[in-house]
């Protein structure tokens, strides 16, 4: 993290990984098995156990620890579940894994949970379920940022509608130029951003199709004209995905601020993109919690 | 109107109407950087401009950068691909289907 500049990342457990798996006629990661009960909430709670000890001392609970770890220049992680799986339909689960330290929930993965349907399959409940609701208001009351990343759309409206607060998407790509099922439409990127969220931009290039870092680059460009400097963000999903990425390890995330940089961006907007919106938004979410 | 012994001027005629002044401006600073840009870069710009982006870097380094979504070390996801003896499984199936489409055919061929 430090070679690449970056101060901090949302460091992200994989909830549903015991039930899912990449499908190699589709080339998807789809569910493939139902979870036993309490199966998901048991594998995130071994693995967050595992991983605390190896993370001890980095983990930062509010924006002004992320400010507080930099100034004695050490990296720091924002601990996050990527989809709500584990809480296995249990609402009192949110406070505990606030108690975790846990500050960011992505509602769903690739499995239609018990909030509400995903990108990546025909939807099931028809959008944001009641305990959906009810989880996006514990979150809000808790002070923990959503994470909409893989929502249906109708689930993204749902959520919406729902949260006081702004939410991420923490990695996605603009439909209009990257055509995959995990991008989002214009109308939802700008509906985000409506809400005073941040849109995470998703460094993927698939070289098959010679996509490159420009691609990205001008991506963000694209992203930057429809929806403003103020809600994009960047998410690299670094060992989250097979498919390529351009930037396979955080020691490259620099050539992001240089790559805007070199493209005409004033500094006060590289550093919007970079950082600046996450801790706005994250800012907003923990002072008006409650 | 200016003395132009019947040779029409639209640039001489246009000197003295109101607003030429800011046109000409407009059009000599046009002119002056279509010639900087003929010129191609310079090393003295491009040098400034290689500081100006140092400086740059330098500043945003002052400033909190997240990454929104990471996996890295005990945060790595563990989702099963599919196993090799599920994929041989897949690979045999595929095979047997295929020798028998080839048996029928080879049948086919062969029935009187």
């Amino acid at each position: 993290m430090q070679a690449g500049k970056l101060d901090a990342a949302v460091f992200s457990l994989v909830t549903d990984g015991p039930v899912i798996r990449r499908d190699p006629q589709r080339g998807e990661t789809r569910q493939y098995r139902d979870p036993e009960p309490g199966e998901l909430f048991r594998d995130a709670q071994s693995r967050f156990e595992k991983a605390k000890s190896q993370i001890e001392g980095m983990i930062a609970l509010s924006p002004s620890e992320v400010i507080a770890l930099k100034k004695n220049n050490r990296p720091c992680a924002i601990l996050s579940h990527e989809g709500a799986d584990a809480l296995e339909g249990n609402l009192s689960r949110v406070p505990l894994f606030y108690g975790w330290g846990l500050r960011v929930l992505q509602l769903v993965h690739y499995r239609i949970n018990e909030l509400g349907d995903i990108q990546t399959e025909p939807p099931k409940h028809g959008g944001l379920t009641p305990f959906g609701r009810d989880v996006v208001r514990e979150t809000n009351r808790l002070g923990m940022i959503i994470d909409v990343a893989h929502v249906h759309a109708e689930t993204l409206r749902g959520v919406l509608a729902e949260s006081r607060h702004p939410v991420i998407d923490s990695h996605t790509r603009p439909a209009a130029r990257f055509q995959a099922s995990r991008a989002r439409s214009d109308g939802e990127l700008q509906a985000v951003a409506r809400k005073g969220g941040v849109i995470g931009m998703w460094p993927l290039a698939r070289e098959a199709r010679g996509e490159t870092f420009d691609d990205f680059l001008r991506d963000i460009d694209y992203l930057k004209a429809l929806v403003g400097v103020e809600h994009v963000g960047i998410g690299t999903d670094l060992n989250g995905t097979r498919t390529s990425t351009v930037i396979p390890t955080h020691k490259e995330f620099a050539l992001i601020p240089a790559g805007l940089l070199a493209r005409g961006y004033a500094a006060s907007e590289v550093a919007k993109i970079v950082g600046g919106n996450f801790m706005r938004v994250f800012r907003e979410v923990a002072e008006n919690r409650g | 109107m200016e003395e132009t012994n019947g040779f029409h001027d639209p640039w001489v005629e246009s000197r003295n109407r109101p607003g030429s002044a800011p046109r000409r401006t407009f059009i000599l600073s046009l002119l002056a950087t279509i010639m900087s840009a003929c010129g191609g870069p310079t090393t003295t710009a491009s040098a400034k401009r290689e500081a100006d982006l140092l400086d740059e870097a330098a500043a945003l380094s002052q400033r909190i950068s997240v990454d929104l979504i990471a996996h890295a070390g005990p945060f790595a996801p563990t989702f099963p691909s599919p196993r090799l003896p599920e994929i041989a499984r897949r690979s045999a199936r595929i095979c047997k289907q295929g020798s028998s489409m080839l048996r029928s055919f080879r049948w086919s061929r062969m029935a009187p």
